[in-house]
């Protein structure tokens, strides 16, 4: 394994047996996060998200990620958009999703 | 309940009567009808009116052409009008929302197969819901070497882009000249196929643009005729080579001889892909926000631009563009462009590898290779999110470029707004966009942006720029400046309207095109 097992950690910890994805618990919503939030809410320049974030609230506040935002909060920026966001419509992600997403936002950083 | 705004002549009752229709065709759970339920997301928040302007009464979205046919034929039948969207993220020119208060948003975003990728000829089909950064994904994960031509947001669809007549930044920047075949739904329910896709078993439908007789593609974008429900869309094969270069100029005034090098460059193809010449504020509000540098009302000052400037190492116009193709050829080129624009004086010259860690830059560079990304929304945090683009089309040269950016820039200032730009270099024309940013929680700057608009479309036509596309709240007023002949197009426009939709079911108002 050597170098190449410590460089795939991650890969093969969500790799099953018989190569297989593993279904983890918070897999659909780090998909749909990776999809349709990280392009503006990733850390780091770039993201726009990210960016209005940190001149509103600070640096330390602007990783949607690292802040267990509110459930409740999160579902109504979400459904309503919020400053330069627009809003995302049941047809991109429905209610199930989102709370799967939700539950991904909240959960605690690997 | 009660403030859902209805379609004229329909009451409540009929309403939700031909939704319970729709709702045995799609599923209970894709007809939208409460805010609750997702409806808010339909709604236009960035607009200098307010949110009832564009209203819709609720949305209903179909899984496939099959489902789709039926549910325009029940609306049809009834006389609900439908405002089709396809991903939905035309924000800047009203986003998902209709135009009329009352119209029933027909959302296509669930309709998002990939049908065919031909590596061979380079050309995909698709259905309305597949977004740039979908498609993007699918092309890398199969290691397909083909590129996609993106608009600035990921989240854009590529159907429903190019039927919006929508840009990007490769070689293919023009989406809708790379389209190719469409297949059309009629407000009867009708379904053809364009250009060689007529024949039953053509097999050139998404090589051969033109077909036999006439050719109609063209009549079904920025319209209201009918509704696409698939698309072919020619793609770039990855090429040898790629040197994007970005040139920052010194002063404002520099824009005029910056054109008159550009247009022989840009005519004849030297310059390969659009040539995007942005204002200081676009480019430095990619990375940094207005309060850095001011605090107060009304436009930023000359002072805090300078210094601005000056800290982010841009120019008063800042060019992005790139070349493409076998290095050799690269090098050739390249030698004209450096030559030519290095006659600015101040001209400074940013390659790849230069400028490390400037966002702006590394997402036009990601642009120009078809790599979709957001981080163009940095914009918008300059104000705080409201925003309409004005985007008139003039002559690329010197002078007119002059004049469309002090008109744009003098009636900016005196309204109290940033003058934040983007001229785009076409082949013989430009399209300049500027992005009117306002805070929308602010009554008194969404009132003053909406008067500006009104005024720029106004002093924009009397000097001869129309615009290409606007914005839901000025469709209507942009509509009236194309006056030839006593508005004669729009008078055809209206003929065909009644010929292929005589119920005026199809988006009523798109583009100022509404039923008799
Ligand atoms: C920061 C920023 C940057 C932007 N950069 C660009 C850019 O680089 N280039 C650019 O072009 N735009 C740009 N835009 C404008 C806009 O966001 C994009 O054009 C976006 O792609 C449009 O949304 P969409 O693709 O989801 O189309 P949709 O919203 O789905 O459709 C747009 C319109 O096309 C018509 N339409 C859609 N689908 C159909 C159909 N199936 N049949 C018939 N008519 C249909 C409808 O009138 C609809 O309102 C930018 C906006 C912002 C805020």
């Amino acid at each position: 394994m050597g170098v190449k097992g410590l460089l795939g950690g991650v890969l093969l910890v969500a790799v099953g047996l018989n190569g297989q994805v593993a279904a983890d618990e918070y897999e659909q919503g780090r998909e749909l996060y990776r999809f349709y939030c990280s392009h503006c809410h990733n850390p780091g320049e770039g993201h726009p998200g990210t960016q209005m974030l940190a001149s509103k609230k600070g640096v330390e506040q602007s990783v949607i990620r690292e802040q267990q935002l509110p459930a409740e909060y999160i579902r109504t920026v979400v459904r309503r958009g919020l400053l330069e966001m627009a809003p995302f419509r049941p047809t991109e992600f429905n209610d199930a999703q989102l709370d799967e997403l939700i539950k991904y936002l909240r959960a605690d950083q690997p | 309940m009660n403030n859902r705004p209805l379609p004229d002549g329909l009451s409540e009752a009929d309403l939700l009567g031909g939704l319970a229709r729709m709702a045995e065709v799609v599923g209970k759970k894709w007809v939208i009808l409460e805010p609750e339920a997702g409806l808010t997301a339909y709604y236009d928040t960035q607009s200098t009116l307010p949110i009832s302007a564009s209203m819709p009464s609720g949305a209903v979205a179909p899984a496939n052409t099959d489902e789709l046919q039926k549910v325009v034929k029940i609306a049809n039948e009834i006389g609900i009008p439908l405002w089709t969207i396809s991903c939905g993220k035309n924000i800047g020119y009203g986003g998902p929302a209709p135009r009329k208060p009352g119209t029933l948003v027909l959302d296509l975003k669930r309709m998002n197969r990939i049908l065919e990728v031909n590596v061979e000829s380079a050309y995909v089909v698709v259905e309305p819901g597949v977004s740039y950064l979908q498609l993007y994904e699918h092309l890398q994960k199969n290691n397909i070497p083909l590129w996609i031509d993106c608009a600035a947001p990921a989240w854009g669809s590529v159907l429903g882009n190019a039927m919006e007549r929508g840009g990007g930044y490769t070689p293919y920047g023009d989406h809708w000249m790379m389209q190719c075949g469409l297949e059309v739904v009629l407000a009867d329910g009708t379904l053809f196929r364009t250009g060689m896709g007529a024949m039953e078993n053509s097999n050139t439908w998404n090589l051969f643009k033109y077909g036999y007789g006439p050719y109609i593609d063209g009549i079904f974008t920025q319209s209201n005729f009918g509704i696409a429900t698939k698309m072919g869309v020619w793609l770039m094969p990855e090429p040898p080579g790629v040197k994007p270069y970005m040139i920052t100029f010194p002063r404002e005034e520099d824009l005029h001889q910056i054109i008159e090098i550009m247009r022989p460059l840009k005519v004849p193809g030297v310059m390969q892909n659009a040539a995007v010449l942005s204002n200081l504020i676009w480019e430095g509000a990619i990375s940094t926000t207005r309060d850095r540098y001011y605090r107060g009302d009304g436009p930023m000052p000359e002072s805090a631009r300078q210094k601005m400037a000056a800290d982010l190492e841009l120019g008063a116009w800042n060019m992005t563009s790139s070349l493409y193709g076998p290095p050799a050829v690269i090098d050739t080129l390249w030698q004209v462009i450096e030559e030519s624009f290095s006659q600015v004086k101040g001209a400074r010259i940013y390659l790849a590898d230069d400028r490390a860690g400037d966002p702006g830059w590394e997402y036009r560079k990601k642009l120009m290779r078809g790599q979709p990304n957001m981080t163009e929304f940095s914009l918008l945090n300059w104000t705080g999110g409201g925003h309409v683009d004005f985007s008139p089309v003039a002559p690329m040269t010197g002078d007119e470029a002059m004049n469309l950016f002090n008109i744009c820039q003098s009636n900016a200032h005196e309204f109290g707004f940033d003058y934040v730009a983007e001229f785009f270099g076409g082949w013989r024309q430009m399209v300049q966009v500027f992005m009117l940013l306002f805070d929308p929680e602010d009554a008194d700057q969404r009132e003053r942006a909406n008067q500006l608009f009104s005024v720029l479309i106004r002093e924009a036509a009397a000097n001869g720029y129309g615009e290409y596309r606007t914005n839901l709240s000025f469709m209507d007023e942009v509509a009236a400046t194309y006056d030839f002949n006593d508005g004669a197009l729009w008078k055809v426009h209206q003929k065909i309207k009644r010929a292929l939709d005589p119920k005026g079911i199809l988006a009523p108002g798109k583009q100022g095109i509404w039923p008799l």
